[in-house]
């Protein structure tokens, strides 16, 4: 009787409900933290108009981070040449994938792996340089119309060595780019330049509180590009909530590659709070580089530019949503060309730009 | 892989700069080393205060990038889609 009334207590607990019996976990493929991100960016000079709207998905299920984003981008340029060549409209729209997965693998540390791809012109210069390359060069043997394009690859980490203050963060990446040649005609047929270039980089970033009212941000890159020297770029950000409702930011940032490139930007911006859903903003900057004149031919390099930025922005946001929508302006002046590149000077001349934003991000 | 053209040494303008501002860095180090309580960090939390946002909560356009090529950390071209452009 007792070794029975062992053996069914035993039992007991096994009959009440196995985990055999207990309904299988559904897998759903949109589950966790959800977020979404809607964005449209226009560039427009009135000869040359970019316009990239972009969406984004990213999900987090308990230390799982993935993400995964695509964007066409629609340049439109009115080619006007300087020398030879022919007036001509020439519109081109650029395909961006890209996907990044991160873990974390302890209270303070996180690894990322990303991807990206692209299929078109990155910037309305590779296309307005196409597009001379086609008239001038495209009815001789052995050209090829470009076909830009390229992918990337970022590996990451994070260490944040004091929670929700402090992190560092560095990446590794390396990309190749199908770029736009230049071509030049050998005898009855005609040459190309280099068309791909391969770039190894990486960056360290160092983030932290200097006190409950200020934060700080320092990234320093050095990338690494076929046949041209290495690239050091930094830049440091910095936060200050003057009150409650006001925050004012400070960005500081250059460049430097041998031989001569040199870069150097600042910028200020503040955004108040207006109410408890509405804030509202301003935002200037002023950036100089130095170009880069390659001593051949005709060259397509850009000489030196100085911008100047000014820009508004609105946002709304509860708990769930944040709509943003800024407009500016931005004034491109460009050194003199040299006569090397007065084939691009209608390229390289001064520009007003207008630009507009308008972002949605939605957390679900 | 690469076949990088003769470099030329950096200015000593270049070096003393880079050593002024990594001197800078190193007197942020000991704030920099600071715990928050979470009461600290509620101005600290605004999305105004945050850095490398993405979406709504990112104050910049990347399009003027096109035209700035020094200030882009991060781009989809590494020559700007030209063979001499950066």
């Amino acid at each position: 009787m007792k070794a029975a009334a062992a053996l069914l207590a035993l039992t007991l607990p096994l009959a009440a409900g196995t985990p055999q019996d207990a309904a299988p976990a559904t897998f759903r493929l949109f589950d966790g933290l959800q977020r979404l991100d809607f964005e449209t960016e226009l560039l427009d000079s009135g000869d040359i108009t970019v316009w990239r709207p972009s969406v984004r998905y990213e999900q987090q299920r308990d230390d799982w981070w993935v993400s995964a984003g695509v964007a066409v981008s629609s340049i439109a340029i009115d080619y006007e040449p300087t020398i030879v060549t022919s007036p001509a409209y020439r519109r081109a729209e650029t395909f961006e994938a890209s996907a990044e997965v991160a873990r974390r693998l302890s209270e303070a540390w996180e690894v990322s792996l990303g991807a990206r791809f692209y299929d078109g012109f990155s910037d309305y210069r590779a296309l307005w340089i196409s597009e001379y390359y086609d008239q001038f060069a495209g009815f001789l043997p052995g050209y090829e119309t470009a076909d830009p394009h390229g992918w990337g690859l970022t590996l990451g980490g994070a260490w944040e060595y004091i929670p929700h203050t402090a992190k560092l963060q560095a990446a590794l990446s390396y990309g190749r780019d199908h770029i736009v040649p230049a071509w030049s005609p050998e005898g009855a047929t005609v040459s190309r330049t280099r068309d791909v270039l391969d770039t190894l980089a990486g960056s360290l970033t160092w983030e932290a509180a200097l006190s409950p009212r200020v934060k700080m941000s320092h990234t320093l890159r050095a990338g690494d590009t076929t046949a041209r020297d290495i690239r050091i770029q930094a830049r440091s950000e910095f936060a200050w909530a003057a009150t409650d409702r006001l925050t004012l930011r400070a960005e500081a940032g250059g460049a430097h590659e041998n031989p001569t490139f040199e870069a150097a930007y600042g910028a200020l911006s503040l955004d108040y709070a207006l109410t408890k859903r509405w804030s509202t903003g301003l935002s200037a900057r002023l950036y100089k580089d130095t170009g880069e004149i390659e001593a051949s031919n005709f060259n397509t390099a850009a000489p030196g530019v100085t911008t100047r930025e000014l820009s508004l922005h609105l946002l709304w946001s509860d708990e769930t949503t944040t709509i943003r929508l800024s407009a500016g302006r931005l004034d491109a002046d460009y050194d003199a060309l040299s006569e090397n590149n007065l084939f691009f000077g209608n390229l390289y001349r001064d520009r007003d730009f207008l630009t507009t934003r308008i972002a949605i991000t939605r957390l679900f | 892989m690469n076949r990088r053209k003769p470099s030329s040494p950096s200015s000593p303008d270049t070096v003393r700069r880079a050593l002024a501002a990594a001197a800078l860095l190193c007197l942020l180090l000991l704030p920099a080393c600071r715990t928050m309580s979470l009461a600290d960090q509620r101005l600290l939390q605004k999305p105004a205060m945050k850095f490398g946002e993405r979406g709504a909560l990112a104050a910049d356009c990347t399009l003027p990038g096109q035209i700035e090529g020094g200030r882009a950390l991060s781009s989809n071209a590494a020559g700007g889609g030209c063979s001499s452009c950066h």
